[in-house]
């Protein structure tokens, strides 16, 4: 489903963001993507859904290489993957529904379809008795849960999660990334960045550590590789 | 559908939410097409004026006493044959006198003294309506004045030439008024368009991010520019209207050629279409450089 070929990316000439990386992920995969600040997590994940250019090297999404994507063309890929922001990326003055139906919207669905898979979201998030509150309005755990929802509306084959957890007490990580698992089950091949020692521990996933732009580990479940 | 309904929504809550700025710019286009919709309906109407005025150009050749017959029909003939003569009528000095008492009844008694008619032959041209240059008309009444039948002649085309002038000159300070207002306008829809980009650069970020196209970001900018160039138009042609109903109270005021310039004659229709294309127009087109600009 994804697929790194020798990417380097340098947003300074002489200092790789990302040095020579090669890794592939199965449809349906859970990965962590682990590595101190600044060890290349974001990014590796902008570089999925092309917010970033990679310097060489080729990505192949979903068996398409993304690097000859037209500007244009971009939102086919976009409308694939669902981003989980740390930040959020939240429209704050708009309702919970309104920030969710975004990726409906934005590709034309009908109210009453837009209606459904909202709600349908917010169950799996365990968020629809806040449906109509003001963004603003509610706490950052559910603010994380409002962006994960906002994610997997639009059924992406794909799900990136960056430092979903970092605003976070250890239950609600906990909660979010159980949230996580439910929808990886579904089919959703993830990418989950942290840096969460202790989330690393409790959930067996496969895990890629960067350090300094490199690949240093790629451990799958019960085994290194 | 739905997606075009969405986009017209989007584009009516944007100008919904951007409540100052939007009216700021609505002022300023009104403002702008006002002052087109005002030299474009002077100048209209002194067209019409100027139209309705050139049919009754004429020029009249009195003949010497002496012409005969046979040379009066080949120069009658040779103008009407000028393609810029509509009609010409040979008065003879007897349709002159018999013209002279039907006219002017109450001093008959000063021509009848007269055995023989004291007026000379003479012919009467009219040009065509469509003449505008006045420089072909000049040198064909020369030519004709050349001719040595012709004892004199009288032309009233000097006061129509002044009123060309004139309208010339409205057009030309409309025309640069016009363009230094359209300019600040466009200017003033590109920045407010730009403002509100950067207004809602985060909302834009995350449409991106979740696939939106860039027309679907894009559209509802150009739909909001166009609109508030129509609504400024349809603004500009109601104070318009209200100016042109207002300002005949004065007309005991203003002199006769003042009043059928600004006299409702000129179809306020072709002009409410006129400012409405020209108004969503450069809507259209500062939002368009906005957006181009400020959108990647």
């Amino acid at each position: 489903m994804i697929q790194f070929f020798h990417v380097s990316m340098h947003y300074l000439k002489d200092l790789p963001a990302l040095d020579d990386i090669t890794f592939s992920l199965e449809k349906g995969e859970f990965t962590f993507l682990t590595g101190a600040s600044g060890a290349g997590k974001s990014t590796l994940l902008k570089l999925i859904y092309r917010a970033e250019y990679p310097t060489k090297g080729q990505i192949l999404i979903d068996s398409s290489n993304i690097n000859l994507l037209p500007a244009k063309k971009l939102h086919t890929l976009r409308r694939k993957i669902g981003i989980v922001f740390q930040d959020f990326k939240l429209l704050r003055d708009r309702t919970v529904h309104e920030n969710i139906a975004i990726p409906l919207r934005v590709i034309g669905e009908k109210n009453a379809h837009i209606e459904k898979k909202v709600n349908n979201a917010l169950s799996i998030v365990g968020l629809s008795h806040r449906k109509r509150y003001i963004t603003a309005h509610i706490s950052g755990g559910e603010q994380q849960r409002v962006a994960i929802a906002r994610a997997i509306v639009g059924n992406p084959k794909i799900l990136l999660a960056d430092e979903p957890t970092g605003n976070l007490d250890t239950e609600l990580s906990m909660e979010i990334i159980k949230i996580f698992e439910r929808i990886n089950q579904s089919g959703v091949t993830m990418i989950v960045a942290t840096h969460d020692q202790f989330l690393l521990n409790l959930f067996s996933k496969r895990l890629i550590k960067l350090d300094k732009g490199r690949v240093i580990l790629d451990r799958r479940p019960g085994g290194v590789s | 559908m739905t997606l075009l309904i969405q986009v017209l929504r989007e584009a009516l809550e944007n100008i919904r939410r951007n409540k100052s700025a939007n009216i700021l710019c609505l002022g300023i286009i009104c403002f702008t097409l006002l002052v087109l919709g005002i030299f474009r309906f002077v100048n209209g109407n002194l067209g019409d004026y100027i139209k309705r005025h050139s049919r009754q150009v004429e020029a009249v050749f009195y003949l010497q006493e002496e012409a005969e017959g046979r040379e009066v029909d080949a120069l009658l003939e040779r103008i009407r044959g000028n393609l810029l003569v509509s009609e010409a009528r040979l008065v003879t000095a007897e349709e002159a006198r018999a013209r002279f008492n039907r006219d002017f009844p109450e001093l008959q008694h000063i021509v009848s003294e007269y055995r023989e008619s004291p007026f000379p032959t003479s012919i009467e041209v009219r040009f065509k309506e469509e003449l505008r240059n006045d420089l072909k008309i000049s040198a064909f009444i020369e030519e004709i004045q050349r001719g040595y039948l012709i004892e004199s002649m009288e032309v009233n085309i000097e006061w129509i030439n002044k009123l060309v002038a004139v309208k010339r000159f409205v057009s030309l300070i409309g025309f640069f008024l016009t363009m230094i207002l359209l300019f600040v306008s466009t200017f003033i829809i590109f920045n407010v368009i730009r403002l509100i980009i950067l207004f809602r650069r985060e909302e834009i970020q995350i449409m991106q991010l979740v696939g939106a196209t860039r027309m679907y970001i894009k559209v509802p900018f150009l739909i909001e520019g166009s609109l508030l160039g129509f609504f400024g138009g349809a603004l500009a042609v109601i104070f318009l209207v209200l100016i042109l109903k207002a300002f005949p109270v004065s007309d005991r005021f203003v002199f006769n050629l003042v009043q059928e310039m600004i006299a409702l004659d000129y179809p306020i229709k072709t002009i409410t279409r006129e400012l409405l294309l020209v108004g969503t127009s450069i809507g259209l087109v500062a939002s368009w450089f906005s957006v181009d600009k400020h959108i990647r």
